[in-house]
Protein backbone atom coordinates (compact mmCIF):
# COMPACT_ATOMS: atom_id res chain seq x y z
CA UNK A 1 0.00 0.00 0.00
CA UNK A 2 1.30 3.45 -0.92
CA UNK A 3 1.04 6.56 0.78
CA UNK A 4 -2.26 8.45 0.68
CA UNK A 5 -0.52 11.27 -1.11
CA UNK A 6 0.80 9.25 -3.94
CA UNK A 7 -1.14 10.22 -7.37
CA UNK A 8 -0.70 7.44 -10.27
CA UNK A 9 -2.02 7.94 -14.14
CA UNK A 10 -4.99 6.17 -15.53
CA UNK A 11 -5.45 6.64 -19.73
CA UNK A 12 -8.61 6.18 -21.03
CA UNK A 13 -9.22 4.47 -24.30
CA UNK A 14 -9.48 8.33 -25.62
CA UNK A 15 -5.82 8.26 -24.55
CA UNK A 16 -7.46 10.84 -21.87
CA UNK A 17 -4.66 11.00 -18.76
CA UNK A 18 -6.38 10.83 -15.25
CA UNK A 19 -4.15 11.55 -12.19
CA UNK A 20 -5.71 9.60 -9.45
CA UNK A 21 -4.91 9.47 -5.56
CA UNK A 22 -3.14 6.10 -5.27
CA UNK A 23 -4.77 5.47 -2.62
CA UNK A 24 -8.23 5.67 -4.10
CA UNK A 25 -7.82 3.11 -6.92
CA UNK A 26 -5.97 0.39 -4.36
CA UNK A 27 -8.47 0.03 -2.50
CA UNK A 28 -11.34 -0.22 -4.86
CA UNK A 29 -9.55 -1.85 -7.83
CA UNK A 30 -8.22 -5.87 -7.30
CA UNK A 31 -6.17 -5.24 -10.46
CA UNK A 32 -4.60 -1.73 -9.65
CA UNK A 33 -3.67 -2.68 -6.18
CA UNK A 34 -2.13 -5.75 -7.82
CA UNK A 35 0.10 -3.38 -10.23
CA UNK A 36 1.00 -1.46 -7.56
CA UNK A 37 1.96 -4.71 -4.93
CA UNK A 38 4.02 -6.44 -7.48
CA UNK A 39 5.70 -3.26 -8.13
CA UNK A 40 5.01 -3.29 -11.52
CA UNK A 41 3.79 0.03 -11.76
CA UNK A 42 6.58 2.87 -11.92
CA UNK A 43 5.12 6.36 -10.42
CA UNK A 44 7.87 8.36 -12.92
CA UNK A 45 6.61 7.27 -16.07
CA UNK A 46 3.62 4.35 -15.85
CA UNK A 47 0.34 5.46 -16.94
CA UNK A 48 -1.88 2.40 -16.92
CA UNK A 49 -3.97 1.74 -19.91
CA UNK A 50 -7.59 1.06 -19.95
CA UNK A 51 -8.41 0.57 -23.63
CA UNK A 52 -11.63 -0.67 -23.29
CA UNK A 53 -12.55 2.54 -20.81
CA UNK A 54 -13.87 5.73 -22.38
CA UNK A 55 -12.92 8.96 -20.47
CA UNK A 56 -16.53 9.76 -19.69
CA UNK A 57 -17.07 6.31 -17.92
CA UNK A 58 -13.43 6.42 -16.44
CA UNK A 59 -14.36 10.17 -15.03
CA UNK A 60 -17.13 8.11 -13.61
CA UNK A 61 -15.40 5.44 -12.40
CA UNK A 62 -12.85 7.74 -10.32
CA UNK A 63 -15.79 9.83 -9.13
CA UNK A 64 -17.09 6.52 -7.38
CA UNK A 65 -13.82 5.24 -6.11
CA UNK A 66 -13.01 8.34 -4.48
CA UNK A 67 -16.43 9.41 -3.04
CA UNK A 68 -16.52 5.60 -1.47
CA UNK A 69 -12.96 6.42 0.08
CA UNK A 70 -13.40 9.85 1.60
CA UNK A 71 -17.06 9.34 2.81
CA UNK A 72 -17.07 5.57 4.19
CA UNK A 73 -17.78 6.45 7.47
CA UNK A 74 -20.96 8.38 6.08
CA UNK A 75 -24.17 6.75 7.06
CA UNK A 76 -25.80 4.33 5.02
CA UNK A 77 -28.76 6.04 3.98
CA UNK A 78 -26.50 9.37 2.65
CA UNK A 79 -24.04 6.68 0.61
CA UNK A 80 -26.73 4.96 -0.86
CA UNK A 81 -28.90 8.17 -1.89
CA UNK A 82 -25.46 8.99 -2.98
CA UNK A 83 -25.17 5.84 -4.78
CA UNK A 84 -28.63 6.50 -6.92
CA UNK A 85 -27.65 9.56 -7.60
CA UNK A 86 -24.45 8.29 -9.41
CA UNK A 87 -26.26 5.81 -11.30
CA UNK A 88 -29.21 7.89 -12.93
CA UNK A 89 -27.97 7.02 -16.06
CA UNK A 90 -29.16 5.83 -19.05
CA UNK A 91 -28.76 1.90 -19.94
CA UNK A 92 -25.68 2.43 -22.36
CA UNK A 93 -24.21 4.23 -19.39
CA UNK A 94 -24.72 1.62 -17.17
CA UNK A 95 -23.49 -0.86 -19.92
CA UNK A 96 -20.22 1.17 -20.14
CA UNK A 97 -20.06 1.37 -16.16
CA UNK A 98 -20.25 -2.37 -15.53
CA UNK A 99 -18.02 -3.31 -18.39
CA UNK A 100 -15.11 -0.82 -16.77
CA UNK A 101 -16.13 -2.28 -13.59
CA UNK A 102 -15.84 -5.20 -14.57
CA UNK A 103 -12.50 -4.77 -16.15
CA UNK A 104 -11.30 -3.04 -13.35
CA UNK A 105 -12.57 -5.30 -10.83
CA UNK A 106 -14.39 -3.22 -8.20
CA UNK A 107 -16.53 -5.38 -6.35
CA UNK A 108 -18.73 -3.00 -4.82
CA UNK A 109 -19.79 -1.05 -7.59
CA UNK A 110 -20.12 -4.27 -9.73
CA UNK A 111 -22.39 -5.12 -6.71
CA UNK A 112 -24.30 -1.63 -7.03
CA UNK A 113 -24.49 -1.97 -10.67
CA UNK A 114 -25.85 -5.76 -10.35
CA UNK A 115 -28.87 -4.73 -8.05
CA UNK A 116 -29.81 -1.65 -9.49
CA UNK A 117 -29.93 -3.55 -13.06
CA UNK A 118 -32.14 -6.73 -11.06
CA UNK A 119 -34.25 -3.62 -9.88
CA UNK A 120 -34.64 -2.95 -12.75
CA UNK A 121 -36.40 -6.05 -14.16
CA UNK A 122 -37.38 -6.93 -11.15
CA UNK A 123 -41.57 -8.10 -10.60
CA UNK A 124 -42.21 -6.49 -14.40
CA UNK A 125 -43.71 -8.65 -16.99
CA UNK A 126 -41.90 -10.17 -19.76
CA UNK A 127 -43.41 -7.31 -21.98
CA UNK A 128 -42.31 -4.58 -19.76
CA UNK A 129 -39.02 -6.21 -19.38
CA UNK A 130 -38.74 -6.33 -23.17
CA UNK A 131 -39.69 -2.63 -23.70
CA UNK A 132 -37.01 -1.80 -21.10
CA UNK A 133 -34.20 -3.18 -22.38
CA UNK A 134 -35.62 -2.94 -25.81
CA UNK A 135 -35.79 -6.14 -26.64
CA UNK A 136 -37.17 -6.68 -30.13
CA UNK A 137 -35.94 -9.48 -31.16
CA UNK A 138 -36.22 -12.70 -28.60
CA UNK A 139 -35.02 -15.30 -30.49
CA UNK A 140 -37.87 -17.39 -30.49
CA UNK A 141 -40.20 -18.16 -32.97
CA UNK A 142 -43.69 -17.36 -33.48
CA UNK A 143 -44.91 -21.29 -32.22
CA UNK A 144 -42.27 -20.67 -29.08
CA UNK A 145 -43.54 -17.27 -28.47
CA UNK A 146 -46.99 -18.25 -28.63
CA UNK A 147 -46.52 -21.61 -26.58
CA UNK A 148 -45.02 -19.42 -23.68
CA UNK A 149 -47.56 -17.42 -23.77
CA UNK A 150 -50.11 -19.97 -23.70
CA UNK A 151 -47.83 -22.08 -20.69
CA UNK A 152 -47.57 -18.43 -18.71
CA UNK A 153 -49.88 -16.22 -19.38
CA UNK A 154 -49.08 -14.73 -16.11
CA UNK A 155 -45.69 -13.72 -16.69
CA UNK A 156 -46.96 -11.23 -19.84
CA UNK B 1 -9.06 13.88 -8.72
CA UNK B 2 -7.10 16.20 -10.93
CA UNK B 3 -7.84 15.84 -15.28
CA UNK B 4 -4.70 16.35 -16.22
CA UNK B 5 -5.51 16.83 -19.88
CA UNK B 6 -9.09 18.21 -20.72
CA UNK B 7 -9.82 17.31 -24.37
CA UNK B 8 -13.59 16.22 -23.69
CA UNK B 9 -14.93 15.40 -26.97
CA UNK B 10 -18.45 16.57 -25.87
CA UNK B 11 -21.02 15.41 -28.81
CA UNK B 12 -19.41 11.86 -29.37
CA UNK B 13 -20.32 10.41 -25.81
CA UNK B 14 -23.93 11.60 -25.82
CA UNK B 15 -26.32 9.37 -26.95
CA UNK B 16 -29.53 9.96 -28.46
CA UNK B 17 -32.55 7.76 -27.77
CA UNK B 18 -31.08 4.96 -28.73
CA UNK B 19 -33.71 2.34 -31.17
CA UNK B 20 -31.12 -0.29 -30.64
CA UNK B 21 -31.65 -2.87 -28.27
CA UNK B 22 -30.06 -2.23 -24.91
CA UNK B 23 -26.55 -3.84 -24.37
CA UNK B 24 -26.91 -5.09 -21.06
CA UNK B 25 -29.62 -7.47 -22.50
CA UNK B 26 -27.60 -8.59 -26.11
CA UNK B 27 -23.99 -7.50 -25.38
CA UNK B 28 -22.73 -8.48 -21.57
CA UNK B 29 -20.87 -11.80 -21.52
CA UNK B 30 -22.34 -14.37 -20.53
CA UNK B 31 -20.91 -14.43 -17.17
CA UNK B 32 -22.00 -11.10 -15.99
CA UNK B 33 -25.23 -11.46 -17.01
CA UNK B 34 -25.46 -14.90 -15.10
CA UNK B 35 -24.18 -12.52 -11.98
CA UNK B 36 -27.53 -9.87 -12.88
CA UNK B 37 -30.04 -12.80 -13.62
CA UNK B 38 -29.36 -15.38 -10.78
CA UNK B 39 -29.58 -12.42 -8.67
CA UNK B 40 -33.08 -11.70 -9.40
CA UNK B 41 -35.98 -13.25 -7.18
CA UNK B 42 -36.16 -16.48 -6.52
CA UNK B 43 -39.77 -16.91 -7.99
CA UNK B 44 -38.52 -15.12 -11.46
CA UNK B 45 -35.92 -17.82 -13.26
CA UNK B 46 -39.25 -19.51 -15.16
CA UNK B 47 -40.12 -16.09 -16.68
CA UNK B 48 -36.49 -15.11 -17.39
CA UNK B 49 -36.52 -17.90 -19.86
CA UNK B 50 -39.42 -16.19 -21.78
CA UNK B 51 -37.65 -12.94 -22.17
CA UNK B 52 -35.71 -13.77 -25.08
CA UNK B 53 -33.57 -17.03 -26.14
CA UNK B 54 -30.47 -15.88 -24.60
CA UNK B 55 -31.48 -15.91 -21.14
CA UNK B 56 -32.99 -19.33 -21.87
CA UNK B 57 -30.00 -20.29 -22.23
CA UNK B 58 -28.44 -18.46 -19.51
CA UNK B 59 -30.98 -19.97 -17.05
CA UNK B 60 -30.03 -23.72 -17.76
CA UNK B 61 -26.09 -22.84 -17.48
CA UNK B 62 -24.45 -24.78 -14.73
CA UNK B 63 -23.16 -21.62 -13.02
CA UNK B 64 -26.49 -20.01 -12.89
CA UNK B 65 -28.49 -22.75 -11.62
CA UNK B 66 -25.62 -23.06 -8.94
CA UNK B 67 -26.07 -19.40 -7.97
CA UNK B 68 -30.03 -19.42 -7.96
CA UNK B 69 -30.01 -22.67 -6.11
CA UNK B 70 -27.60 -21.53 -3.22
CA UNK B 71 -29.53 -18.02 -3.10
CA UNK B 72 -32.98 -19.97 -2.96
CA UNK B 73 -31.92 -22.14 -0.12
CA UNK B 74 -30.35 -19.32 2.00
CA UNK B 75 -33.99 -17.55 1.61
CA UNK B 76 -35.63 -20.61 2.38
CA UNK B 77 -33.37 -21.09 6.00
CA UNK B 78 -34.04 -17.56 6.57
CA UNK B 79 -38.10 -17.93 6.30
CA UNK B 80 -37.62 -20.98 8.25
CA UNK B 81 -35.55 -19.23 11.02
CA UNK B 82 -38.12 -16.62 11.11
CA UNK B 83 -41.21 -18.76 11.37
CA UNK B 84 -39.74 -20.52 13.87
CA UNK B 85 -38.75 -16.99 15.70
CA UNK B 86 -42.57 -16.19 15.53
CA UNK B 87 -43.43 -19.60 16.62
CA UNK B 88 -41.63 -18.82 19.99
CA UNK B 89 -43.30 -15.68 20.07
CA UNK B 90 -46.42 -16.92 20.07
CA UNK B 91 -45.64 -19.63 22.40
CA UNK B 92 -43.80 -17.19 25.23
CA UNK B 93 -46.90 -15.00 24.65
CA UNK B 94 -48.94 -18.41 25.63
CA UNK B 95 -46.88 -18.49 28.69
CA UNK B 96 -47.25 -15.13 29.79
CA UNK B 97 -50.75 -14.76 29.53
CA UNK B 98 -52.20 -13.59 33.11
CA UNK B 99 -53.62 -16.19 35.43
CA UNK B 100 -56.67 -17.20 35.34
CA UNK B 101 -59.17 -15.18 38.33
CA UNK B 102 -57.88 -16.20 41.57
CA UNK B 103 -60.23 -19.19 43.21
CA UNK B 104 -62.65 -17.27 44.57
CA UNK B 105 -61.25 -13.23 45.66
CA UNK B 106 -64.69 -12.40 46.91
CA UNK B 107 -65.43 -14.30 49.39
CA UNK B 108 -62.80 -12.40 52.32
CA UNK B 109 -64.49 -9.53 50.61
CA UNK B 110 -67.59 -11.06 50.75
CA UNK B 111 -67.76 -12.64 54.69
CA UNK B 112 -66.32 -8.91 56.02
CA UNK B 113 -68.85 -6.77 53.88
CA UNK B 114 -71.88 -9.49 53.68
CA UNK B 115 -74.12 -7.08 54.82
CA UNK B 116 -73.64 -3.56 54.16
CA UNK B 117 -71.91 -4.32 50.96
CA UNK B 118 -73.88 -7.04 49.29
CA UNK B 119 -74.69 -4.82 45.69
CA UNK B 120 -71.36 -3.10 45.66
CA UNK B 121 -69.71 -6.84 45.87
CA UNK B 122 -71.91 -8.03 43.22
CA UNK B 123 -71.02 -4.48 40.75
CA UNK B 124 -67.58 -5.26 41.73
CA UNK B 125 -67.61 -8.79 40.93
CA UNK B 126 -69.17 -7.63 37.77
CA UNK B 127 -66.48 -5.02 36.77
CA UNK B 128 -63.55 -7.38 38.16
CA UNK B 129 -65.28 -10.36 35.51
CA UNK B 130 -65.51 -7.43 32.72
CA UNK B 131 -62.02 -6.70 32.80
CA UNK B 132 -60.48 -10.09 33.21
CA UNK B 133 -62.72 -11.15 29.75
CA UNK B 134 -61.26 -7.50 28.94
CA UNK B 135 -57.62 -9.19 28.76
CA UNK B 136 -58.34 -12.60 27.46
CA UNK B 137 -60.10 -10.81 24.81
CA UNK B 138 -56.97 -8.31 24.22
CA UNK B 139 -54.78 -11.70 24.62
CA UNK B 140 -56.71 -13.31 22.43
CA UNK B 141 -56.45 -10.69 19.70
CA UNK B 142 -52.71 -10.28 19.91
CA UNK B 143 -52.51 -14.40 19.54
CA UNK B 144 -54.46 -14.56 16.71
CA UNK B 145 -52.76 -11.64 14.78
CA UNK B 146 -49.20 -14.10 16.15
CA UNK B 147 -50.51 -17.01 14.28
CA UNK B 148 -51.43 -14.98 11.15
CA UNK B 149 -47.87 -13.78 11.09
CA UNK B 150 -46.72 -17.60 11.47
CA UNK B 151 -49.10 -18.33 8.51
CA UNK B 152 -47.85 -16.01 6.34
CA UNK B 153 -43.87 -17.07 7.15
CA UNK B 154 -45.31 -20.53 6.42
CA UNK B 155 -46.84 -19.32 3.22
CA UNK B 156 -44.42 -17.79 2.03
CA UNK B 157 -41.97 -20.69 2.57
CA UNK B 158 -44.29 -22.91 0.62
CA UNK B 159 -44.14 -20.65 -2.03
CA UNK B 160 -40.68 -20.51 -2.27
CA UNK B 161 -40.32 -23.93 -2.20
CA UNK B 162 -43.08 -24.26 -4.92
CA UNK B 163 -40.82 -21.78 -7.43
CA UNK B 164 -37.68 -24.01 -6.94
CA UNK B 165 -39.75 -26.95 -7.46
CA UNK B 166 -41.52 -26.00 -10.85
CA UNK B 167 -37.17 -24.40 -11.60
CA UNK B 168 -36.05 -27.80 -10.65
CA UNK B 169 -38.48 -29.70 -13.08
CA UNK B 170 -38.16 -27.66 -15.77
CA UNK B 171 -33.97 -27.32 -15.66
CA UNK B 172 -34.18 -31.23 -15.22
CA UNK B 173 -36.51 -31.38 -18.53
CA UNK B 174 -34.13 -28.89 -20.18
CA UNK B 175 -31.06 -30.68 -19.07
CA UNK B 176 -32.05 -34.92 -20.08
CA UNK B 177 -33.75 -32.74 -23.68
CA UNK B 178 -30.15 -31.36 -23.98
CA UNK B 179 -28.49 -34.48 -23.32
Amino acid sequence: MGSPLKKIMLCSSEKEIFSVEEQVMVQHSVIINNMIEDGSYNYEESKIPLDCVDSKTLKKVIDYCTYHTHHHNDNQEDLEAWDAQFLNVDSNGLYDLLMAANYLEIRNLLDLIYRTIKNMIKGKKIDEIRRILNIKDHGFTPEEEEQNRKEYPHFY
Amino acid sequence: MTVVTRKRRRGTTTRLQDPSPSPLAVALPEDLMIEILSRAPVSDPLQLRCVCKWWKSLVSDPQFVKNHLSRSIAEINDLASKALEDMIAFELQLNHAPPPPEPDPEEEDGAAAEEEAEEDAAEEEVRAMRKELDNMLTLVRSLKQSLETIKVDVQEIMSRMRCLQSFLQIYLKTATQSQ
